[in-house]
């Protein structure tokens, strides 16, 4: 076989199509999905191919219909008392402070470890810089800047953040011992796993590898709000992977944090807090139909929607029916969006769950999911860092799972579906997820056109 | 009936469109034992047309089965170029107009088309150069569903409606002179 220009081309666009779908290139993906775009009208073409679904869509829609009501109340008793634990529960740490709550919508896009944050009257008058950020009983971090172009957005650093430090102190019950300590940051040596550890430095006490840990700067002559941070937790002193000493946190921070609030002094000088804005009942959707519900690229399982960057769509939105989170947007064209189903092999997300038995709704952190069963089966789901929820050992708990917050394109509370976890799961759990809205069984949705972010300053 | 090849190609771009629809159609009751119809059209045609309409083919597979599918495009870019390379290298030793021969390049281009698609996802989706439990199999399902299709459909691909005037004159032993 003679090598002619005609076969080199075709030689280097092959290699060149090889190395791209292997090593995703944002940029290039992107570019050849604009590119595309004029396929949405070849697309139109294929719709007889749908008319054959039309009595499952109509199926599907008609029990999705039917629980909505139900769905919604579930939804605002779910964010009631979201709201309701974001606050200390104890009354110790709840007297003489005052709390203004605030939803965690997006993550730093330089920076994991800063958050971004919506204050729930949007006003951000009384707050400053430097205060402490909590998520219940727990220590989150401080506030590290307030945006003035959109007031109340808050922009938060947590406690997990390469130079972000907290006086501390490490109280053993056991033998009544105490000894101070700072803390910040993840220790090295736990930094890639699963369950990270706080790292611990200058710790008074070297030989001290026990003991609840919570916040204590009051020596600090320079530190202006140590009076509000004081008493809250920060974790467990223990050995880290390493041997060394690290801080078990008591929260999630990479995946479990939804709602905080800041803490200010008593006398404040601030308004009422007012209600939350529902993201749902916001004007930011786009109704999209389906363009194609089946996927000939089986493997991958999306759906292609009527909508694209156009109308507001963007890679990230949430595409949702009713209450019910559908999907996400994978890939955005000028007029088409590709949606990767919630069930589909490799979806990710934060989730929330209800235990029936608990009213305390419990941050699960990141679910994975692993495909389905089979074609019209439960989706397998993995949780790769399970916590602890209501019920006695080796028994699983009825949830109802939500999302959670904190992806700036998908809003918190939408319907995942139902699920059966295990109570006090140690190491990665795959379970089954029932009642979620099928995309594939659809014929019109809903697309999440989210506010554009101002652009992240530097810490 | 017009012979200009533009539009010739714009109607296999339609009828690869549909190949693809039917194909995701067909896997609601077949599951992995639905055949590959988009790369089916395609194959079949390339046995029938001279090796210079390759990377012709490959783009108007591609565009058909895009339009519908969350592949990224490279990644059905590749599979198009891959299969149509494949052909290509059986070409050059055996005569691939032959229904059984085509059946069988046609299953082991199928089954290196899913391999890859599964390959690409995991890769991209799920945790690095890897395959999913369960992969070959569904890949060896579905090439062995194409091989079959193939040979009995094969000989009638060349003869779809509007793509007659892409083929040239072309019997085996003058493609095989300018191979």
């Amino acid at each position: 076989m003679r090598l002619t220009y005609a076969r080199a081309l075709y030689l280097i666009l092959f290699v060149a199509a090889l190395v791209c779908s292997l090593e995703p290139m944002p940029s290039v993906d992107a570019a050849l999905e604009r590119a595309s775009s004029p396929l949405r009208v070849l697309a139109e073409l294929a719709g007889p191919a749908e008319w054959a679904r039309s009595a499952r869509v109509e199926a599907a829609v008609s029990h999705l219909a039917s629980t909505a009501e139900r769905e919604q109340t579930l939804r605002r008793e779910l964010y009631a008392d979201e709201w309701r634990f974001t606050l200390p529960q104890s009354q110790a740490l709840a007297a003489g402070r005052r709390f203004v709550r605030g939803d965690v919508v997006g993550r730093g896009e330089t920076s994991r470890d800063r958050l971004e944050v919506h204050l729930e009257s949007a006003d951000a008058a009384g707050i400053e810089v430097g205060m402490p950020v909590i998520s219940g009983d727990a220590y989150v971090g401080r506030v590290a800047e307030l945006e003035r172009a959109r007031p109340g957005v808050a922009w938060i650093e947590l406690v997990t953040a390469r130079g972000a430090y907290v006086g501390a102190r490490v109280e053993v019950e056991r033998t009544k011992q105490s000894a101070s300590l700072v803390v910040g940051g993840v220790s090295g040596a736990s930094a890639s796993t699963a369950h990270a550890y706080l790292a611990v430095h200058h710790p008074e006490d070297p030989e001290l590898f026990e003991g609840r840990v919570v916040v204590d700067e009051t020596w600090s002559h320079f530190e202006r709000f140590a009076e509000q941070s004081r008493g809250f937790e920060l974790g467990y002193l223990e050995r880290d992977p390493s041997g060394a000493a690290g801080v078990r946190p008591t929260l999630d921070y990479q995946n479990g944090l939804f709602h905080v609030a800041v803490v200010c002094p008593a006398d404040v000088s601030r308004g009422e807090e007012c209600a939350h804005v529902d993201e749902l009942e916001s004007g930011r959707w786009v109704r999209a139909r389906v363009l194609s519900s089946r996927d000939p690229a089986r493997p991958w399982g999306g759906i292609v929607l009527a909508a694209g960057s156009s109308d507001g769509v963007r890679t990230g939105s949430a595409v949702v029916f009713g209450t019910r989170l559908v999907g996400r947007v994978e890939a955005v064209s000028r007029w088409s969006a590709k949606v990767a189903l919630l069930a589909s092999r490799g979806f990710a997300l934060g989730a929330v769950a209800r235990v029936a038995s608990d009213e305390r709704p419990a941050a699960l952190g990141e679910l994975r999911a692993l495909g389905r069963r089979d074609e019209h089966g439960a989706a397998l789901f993995v949780w790769s860092a399970p916590r602890e929820l209501a019920g006695e050992a080796g028994a699983t708990s009825d949830a109802i799972l939500f999302t959670g917050s904190g992806d700036r394109g998908v809003p918190r509370g939408l319907i995942v579906g139902r699920a059966a976890l295990p109570a006090h799961a140690r190491a990665s759990v795959e379970f089954g997820l029932t009642e979620f809205a099928d995309g594939a069984a659809l014929g019109e949705v809903w697309v999440f056109a989210p506010e554009e972010p101002s652009a992240e300053r530097a810490p | 009936m017009t012979k200009s090849p533009w539009v010739a190609w714009f109607l296999l771009c339609v009828w690869s469109l549909w190949a693809s629809a039917v194909e995701a159609r067909l896997s609601d009751p077949f599951g992995p034992f639905a055949p590959a119809l988009g790369l089916m059209l395609v194959l079949g045609l390339a046995a029938r047309l001279s090796t210079g309409q390759s990377l012709g083919l490959a783009l108007v597979g591609t565009c058909g089965c895009a339009a519908l599918c969350t592949q990224p495009i490279a990644a059905v870019f590749a599979t198009f170029l891959g299969a149509l390379f494949f052909l290509r290298v059986v070409r050059s030793a055996l005569d691939v107009t032959s229904p059984l021969v085509l059946a069988v390049a046609t299953g082991v281009a199928v089954f290196g088309a899913e391999a890859w698609g599964e390959l690409v996802r995991e890769t991209r989706l799920v945790h690095g150069l890897a395959l999913a439990d369960g992969a070959l199999w569904r890949s060896l399902a579905t090439a062995v569903s194409s091989g079959v299709a193939m040979l009995l459909v094969g000989p009638a691909i060349a003869y779809l409606p509007g793509v007659t005037p892409l083929k040239r004159n072309s019997p085996w032993s003058n493609v095989a002179s300018v191979r």
